[in-house]
């Protein structure tokens, strides 16, 4: 519309030449303001923590009219009855289906709605969910599950074997849209015995498939699967504490507690998950009492959190470790190099200043709540030792380097990449940062070896299990490397790869623990990455909600039990 | 041209831009970088379940046939099913659709409200204090970043006071602060647009002609002058609300607002093909829909444009 551009352009023009003098006075006429309303609400607002009583007539104040009045009063009418629960997420869900889950935390508003097989207590052992007691073969390859009887799903089915078999059936049916379907592990197929007792074949065995079973599959109802067969599950069915009322999609979902749940019912009646995209506006939310939980807050905030009255402060530590992985090529091939690039950086002190406490220094490439970790010697900041070490394998001078990193993926990782720039400089080492949006930068990871444009990359890798297996065979089998996986480093070692083969096949957990740590030793020693720390999350409450659960894997919060005190 | 004619020529130019449009982003969402089914599954799936989505989405077929099999369905009605979502793109725009239509109207509404009369003032009364302020606050809301702005206004109105709710959609109150944030920009423009075209207006011929005459102030400023001077006005409304419908994607996020522009940023992070280009076709419509209502108006307003174009 060539129209409307020109008479735009003109009036721009003819408007060019206003007013800069004014805006001072703006300014100070804005700051007035603030100050005044700021002042008349500590006068008439009441403040959050008393949500309960009930609201107190406001006198209104001489400046205010009628009509501001009558808005305070209603505002300040209690928002939280004791048994609702609102609780802010930062990411929308996706799906609603039990067996379309990809995402953490979508995961963990379902698993209010649906329940796993077998569970996973806080210390990460596995307890008994819908089946009662189970049997693993001496090979490894058949799981007897006994269910729990009198199990009833919310749409009033019963819990049977039956059940179990369809949602294996449905899980490991290509037609159905299961992303991570051979993350579960290698099921070949599953067998009525009885009412209420089911065989699961495995083709081979997979030592970590009981916490697998507890991480994935979630059981919907019969009446469900049949009514959606392999299109997407849109009104879930499951046996949790809660039931599924509405997805109102960008906004809320809304869960209502299930009365016939077999297990200890909630207090909570009602949880309202709303879905706020900014961080800072999940703090002020839980700040103005509009919700009681919120997730993943930003770690400025952590202070200013810890400082507020009425707030509790979680920091669990999550399943996401963080490290630099090192390209196989040019002085990094070199073990030796590596190990200095491990002594030159100051973990310790990125902890500290950078990430604002938020996370745990590496002992070892797993999280020290994983199965299998075992804690190795630190890599302690010695620049001396690294400069030694580089003399020693030919690069007394350093040499260059691209370090590839994501910008807003993990926490501060601009930040930190750009602190370990500053530290492999002191020992000559000169590192050119390369950032990339996510998927772009996930498309650059994939490249074959010699495709790629960098020597280094700066990843977090989060298992959604907290199990060796998924980060070490994940991460440091050769044939995960790219473009097949995402093993970032390239690492190529056959000792390790058989180490690892060998602890995924493994039934007993001594031998399995014991394999494990005979890998790590390896790698830890020849240093496929820089080992930087695990990364712990940040969500606060109301201090007057109680009882809720953090999940082993430090993400998910169940609040089956939470209640408010007062 | 007759009125007939008229419709028919823009209605063929809408399509012709509709067409255009519909190309450049299928293209531009498969030239960006970045799997979908990658995406989908994270970083730690593996190689057959990647391959497996790939497939289940159709995205293992050659780009041209994606392209035909794409155009062949829209022109049925049909938009696809979204890839993160499962479900068809067109239930997710509709079901998000209310709220950016209510978010703009609100938002153009204060705006409009706010910014004519300001706008006029300070075009009649060009030296006045209050007419140095008008033009002052119209720059700072201009120029300020509408997401600093909207955490400011959270935290007075919500955290400090507690009189509006801090995030969300639902009832008017979740309204006032997304649309008042949202119309402070607006207003910036509307008003410095308004007090420019006012002046033009009353510093033309006819206006002397009508003062001259004896006219009273009144009906000089409303017939002569405002009626005059309304076509830039409702161009720049035109445009804001074109924009406005394309979602106002900060705000959207900052406040937890469902509309379109949350959803379209989030598609295009997620590479989901499907619901990004389902979501920009539909604001290209809102544009070209909202520009060709913006050309019955200047008819309306203006009798010269009426003869230009329709008789």
């Amino acid at each position: 519309m060539p129209q409307f551009k020109s008479s735009n352009v003109k009036t721009e023009k003819a408007l060019s030449t206003t007013l800069i003098i004014a805006i001072v006075a703006l300014i100070v006429v804005v700051a007035v303001a603030g100050v005044l309303a700021t002042r008349k609400g500590g006068e008439t607002a009441t403040p959050t923590q008393t949500a309960t009583t009930p609201s107190p007539t406001t006198t209104p104040s001489p400046t205010q009219t009628q009509t501001t009045t009558t808005t305070i009063a209603t505002q300040t009418t209690p928002t939280t009855a004791k048994t609702l629960l609102k609780v802010a997420i930062g990411t929308d869900l996706d799906t609603v289906d039990p067996h379309g889950q990809t995402t953490t935390t979508v995961f963990n508003v379902m698993r209010h709605v649906y329940e796993p097989l077998v569970a996973l207590n806080e210390k990460g052992e596995v307890v008994p969910c819908l089946a009662e007691r189970w049997e693993v073969s001496s090979d490894g390859l058949v799981y007897t599950l006994y269910l729990r009887k009198g199990v009833k799903f919310h749409d009033g089915s019963m819990l049977d074997a039956e059940t179990v078999k369809m949602n294996f059936d449905r899980w490991l049916d290509p037609t159905v849209k299961v992303p991570l379907r051979s993350q579960l592990g290698p099921v070949d197929h599953v067998e009525v015995v009885d009412q209420y007792t089911v065989k699961v074949y495995l083709k081979e065995p997979f030592a970590p498939f009981l916490r697998s079973l507890a991480s994935y599959l979630l059981i919907a109802s019969k009446e469900a699967i049949k009514k959606y067969g392999n299109s997407t599950i849109e009104q879930p069915a499951g046996t949790g504490p809660f039931r599924f009322v509405a997805w109102e999609k960008g906004k809320r979902v809304v869960l209502e507690r299930f009365d016939e749940f077999w297990g200890e019912k909630p207090l909570i009646q009602r949880i309202e998950w709303y879905i706020i995209p900014e961080a800072s506006t999940r703090v002020t939310a839980l700040l103005a009492g509009d919700v009681d939980f919120a997730y993943n807050l930003p770690a400025t905030d952590l202070d200013r959190l810890k400082a507020s009255p009425g707030i509790t402060v979680l920091t669990p530590t999550s399943n996401r470790v963080i490290f630099i992985a090192l390209l196989p090529k040019g002085p990094l091939a070199d073990p030796l190099v590596r190990q200095a690039l491990n002594y030159a950086v100051d973990k310790n002190a990125i902890i500290q200043n950078i990430l604002f406490g938020l996370a745990v220094e590496a002992d070892s490439p797993l999280p020290s709540h994983f199965f299998g970790y075992v804690p190795m010697p630190k890599y302690d900041y010695n620049p001396q030792k690294a400069k030694e070490l580089l003399a020693q394998a030919g690069y007394p001078n350093g040499f260059k380097m691209v370090l590839l990193h994501p910008t807003g993926r993990y926490l501060m990782d601009k930040q930190v990449a750009e602190a370990i720039q500053a530290y492999l400089s002191q020992i000559g080492v000169q590192v050119e940062l390369k950032t990339m949006d996510w998927p772009s930068f996930v498309s650059e990871l994939l490249k074959p070896l010699d495709q790629k444009t960098f020597d280094a990359v700066l990843l977090g890798w989060g298992a959604f299990v907290a199990d060796a297996y998924f980060t070490l065979n994940g991460q440091f089998l050769s044939t995960n490397a790219p473009p097949k996986g995402l093993a970032a480093a390239h690492y190529n070692n056959s000792v390790v790869d058989n180490l690892l083969l060998q602890a995924a096949r493994e039934t007993d957990d001594n031998k399995r623990k014991e394999l494990y740590k005979q890998a790590i030793e390896i790698i830890w020693k020849d240093a496929p990455w820089i080992f930087l720390y695990t990364q712990k999350n940040f969500y606060a409450s109301t201090s007057k909600l109680a009882g809720y659960q953090i999940h082993v894997d430090g993400e998910q919060v169940y609040f089956f039990k939470a209640y408010f005190t007062g | 041209m007759s009125l007939g004619k008229f419709i028919a020529k823009r209605a063929f130019q809408a399509f012709v831009t509709l067409i255009g449009a519909l190309l450049v982003v299928f293209l531009i969402m498969r030239i960006l970088p970045g799997d979908p089914a990658r995406l989908i599954a994270g970083p730690e799936a593996s190689w057959e379940d990647i391959e497996n989505i790939r497939k289940m989405l159709g995205l293992d077929k050659p780009l041209y046939i994606q392209f035909i099999e794409y155009v062949k369905c829209v022109f049925k009605g049909d938009f696809g099913k979204s890839i993160k979502y499962g479900t068809p793109v067109i239930n997710e725009i509709l079901a998000r659709l209310p709220y950016t239509v209510l978010l703009a109207v609100a938002a153009e509404a204060i705006a409009v409200a706010l910014a004519l009369p300001l706008g006029v003032y300070s075009a009649l009364k060009p030296n006045s204090t209050l007419s140095r302020f008008i033009s002052a606050i119209s720059l700072f809301g201009a120029s300020l970043p509408i997401f600093w702005l909207a955490l400011i206004f959270i935290y007075i109105f919500s955290a400090k006071l507690k009189w509006l709710p801090s995030f969300g959609a639902g009832s008017w109150k979740h309204l006032i602060l997304p649309s008042f944030t949202l119309a402070l920009l607006l207003m910036g423009n509307l008003t410095r647009i308004t007090r420019s075209s006012v002046m033009e207006a009353a510093s033309m011929n006819h206006v002397t002609t009508a003062v001259a005459k004896g006219l009273d102030n009144g009906k000089v400023l409303r017939r002569h002058v405002l009626r005059v001077s309304m076509i830039p006005i409702v161009t720049i409304m035109g445009l804001q609300i074109g924009s406005l419908l394309g979602g106002a994607v900060i705000t959207e996020t900052v406040f937890a607002w469902p509309g379109i522009g949350s959803l379209l940023i989030d598609s295009i992070f997620y590479r989901d093909y499907p619901l990004a280009q389902g979501i920009i076709l539909f604001i290209v419509l809102a544009f070209v829909i909202v520009n060709l209502a913006v050309d019955f108006i200047y008819g309306l307003i203006d009798p010269r444009v009426r003869s230009r174009t329709w008789s």
